[in-house]
């Protein structure tokens, strides 16, 4: 065996090994990636869980943005860039016009660096009185990953109370 | 004569040695590389271990808490220790005087459950949609229940007993020995007068006694209440029950339904491994703005008073039942009645020690500070919110029942509310 056999055999087995660790580092980011979305899970299930506490009539329910109810689940996926996504509702409004806010505090979102975000539509009318019957709500929590966010969606809805609009 | 030197065939000393040094760091690599490949491969399980666990923790908690209070009086729904029943607010049966409710395992009412240095424990109720029966005779210490009975019932379970006229009236029993699920007719249940495993004062909530009245003569049913304590266990390598935080011994997320087995022994299963620590707070969100959350102030144990778990609020009536209007001044009091939500955290650690990790502290979560535990473990914190929809609920807990000349078809009929 000559040395530039065994330089080939060192070389080939370089190239294998490399392929084996970056295997192992990405499924080690895999694993990361899994702890992000049960984090995240948890987040967004904390948001539904306290909303689903609030009055109808709760400031935080607001349809601010009434163009983005077409799209209130974020099916274009707008909130995976950095910018340049519109939500109704966002972390500063969780103690709107100075109401309790009992879920996860904003301190514990830092690390790991999420953001929640809500949007309601109002898009049942079945009597066409001009009220809606009920607000769908999606909870969006955010985190990075690399130079964009990946996002996770949560749904609920919220019925609305009048003797006049109830199905 | 000699032949022509021939040129000696093999390899030099120094191709040797370069052959040999090329090896020696070869192999060298290559065992390091297995190395580091069985430390993340080992990382990588423990990781991925710890994540499950946190998950069932958390799902199995969030699952059956959103469904606490369901078929029970709202002041029934959590147990926080020996308190005033609902009941003693309404007009009872003559000689049914003092009716207690709860304490399981709680010798102490609100800090039994609530730690600011170890972990927090829950205890609540809610009847199981998939069980009613008839039922079809008793007396003051036994049920008979049109059968077929679907489940099994064991010793400890309770017992919520309907009646659809006259006053209709409930009771609540514990059932004292295990009775087999059966296709047969009339089953007997033989109820509990004393004391159960786990109570230090009487029983959920002994009420035999409003057995006596005699709507349940009439058409009534029986129902199972099912109970649920969640807390942490730690046992050694031996199996043994530990203290928490013992070195090298580990921790369980367990479930007590408090039942026992015909021997007397507590019937507890564990829900996940490697939980180390179990926080709960409780959202009042009719409460003065400022009040509405208690029990996640770091150094703060929630108290059986008026900022805290009020077991007896001074309002009259001081404890909201399903009539009480949706903002009657009794829904503002801390009693366990009006909280909405629970803010439920566990910390999850792995399994095996890990030297390359170095977190000598158990993180802060709810009231509780951090603390110096184990080091070389990693640990996550999972923490999320629970709305309770059946303590906001304006129905009646008294589950549909159909035309009573079709009984044996009544007992598909229990839809609740």
């Amino acid at each position: 065996m000559s040395l530039i056999e065994v330089m080939i055999a060192v070389a080939l087995l370089i190239i294998a090994a490399t392929g084996v660790a970056k295997m192992t580092g990405h499924g080690l980011k895999l694993n990361a990636d899994a702890r992000q979305i049960t984090r995240a899970t948890a987040i967004a299930e904390d948001l539904l869980g306290q909303i689903q506490t609030w009055d109808y009539d709760d400031p935080r329910l607001a349809n601010t943005t009434a163009a983005n109810d077409a799209n209130y689940g974020d099916g274009s996926q707008s909130f995976e860039a950095a910018t340049g996504f519109t939500a109704d509702h966002a972390e500063a409004d969780l103690v709107l016009n100075g109401l309790d806010w009992n879920g996860l505090p904003t301190a514990t979102l830092v690390r790991g660096g999420y953001q929640r975000f809500w949007n309601v539509a109002e898009l049942d009318d079945t009597n066409f009185n001009g009220i809606a019957d009920g607000r769908r709500i999606a909870v969006i929590v955010r985190w990075p990953h690399g130079t964009s966010y990946r996002r996770l969606v949560l749904y609920t809805a919220k019925v609305n109370p009048s003797p006049d609009e109830r199905l | 004569m000699t032949g022509p030197l021939r040129r000696q065939r093999g390899f030099s000393l120094i191709e040797l040695m370069v052959a040999l040094g090329i090896s020696v760091v070869v192999i060298a690599g290559s065992l390091m590389l297995l190395n580091a490949q069985r430390k993340a491969f080992q990382g990588g399980a423990g990781d991925r271990a710890l994540q499950e666990a946190g998950r069932v923790a958390l799902e199995e908690l969030s699952a059956n808490l959103r469904m606490a209070g369901y078929g029970v009086d709202p002041g029934m729904a959590f147990d926080f220790g020996q308190a005033r029943s609902p009941q003693q607010q309404a007009p009872l049966p003559e000689g049914v005087v003092g009716v207690q409710f709860g304490g399981f395992e709680c010798a102490n009412p609100v800090t039994c459950r609530d730690q600011i240095g170890s972990p927090d424990e829950v205890v609540f109720h809610y009847r199981d949609p998939l069980f009613g029966q008839l039922l079809t005779g008793h007396d003051a210490t036994t049920l008979v229940l049109r059968g077929p009975l679907n489940r099994p019932l064991e010793k400890g379970q309770i017992l919520q007993v309907v009646c659809y006229s006259g006053d209709q009236a409930w009771a609540y029993v514990t059932v004292d020995a295990r009775v087999e699920a059966t296709l047969t007719n009339d089953t007997r249940v033989t109820l509990s007068t004393g004391l159960n495993a786990g109570d230090l004062s009487p029983i959920f909530p002994r009420q035999n006694a409003l057995l006596a009245n005699t709507c349940f003569a009439d058409v009534s049913r029986v129902f199972a209440i099912d109970r649920y304590r969640y807390f942490i266990q730690t046992y050694d390598a031996g199996g043994n029950n530990v203290a928490w935080g013992t070195a090298g011994a580990r921790p369980y997320l367990m479930l007590d339904r408090g039942l026992v087995d015909a021997a007397g022994t507590k019937k507890v299963s564990m829900v996940a491994p490697d939980v180390e620590d179990l926080q709960f707070a409780y959202v009042y969100t009719l409460a003065a703005p400022g009040t509405q959350m208690r029990g996640a102030t770091v150094g703060t144990q929630l108290t059986n008073a008026p900022g805290g778990i009020d077991l007896a609020p001074a309002s009259m009536p001081s404890i909201p039942a399903y009539s009480t209007p949706a903002r009657d001044p009794a829904r503002t009091t801390g009693h366990p009645s009006n909280i909405r939500a629970v803010r439920v955290g566990v910390v999850v650690r792995q399994a095996l020690a890990d030297t390359t990790i170095f977190e000598p502290n158990l993180p802060a979560l709810g009231n509780r500070a951090a603390i110096v535990r184990e080091a070389n473990r990693r640990r996550a914190v999972f923490e999320t919110s629970v709305s309770l929809p059946n303590l906001d609920s304006r129905a009646p807990v008294f589950p549909t029942h159909g035309d009573p000349a079709l009984l044996s078809d009544a007992n598909l009929n229990f839809g609740g509310g």
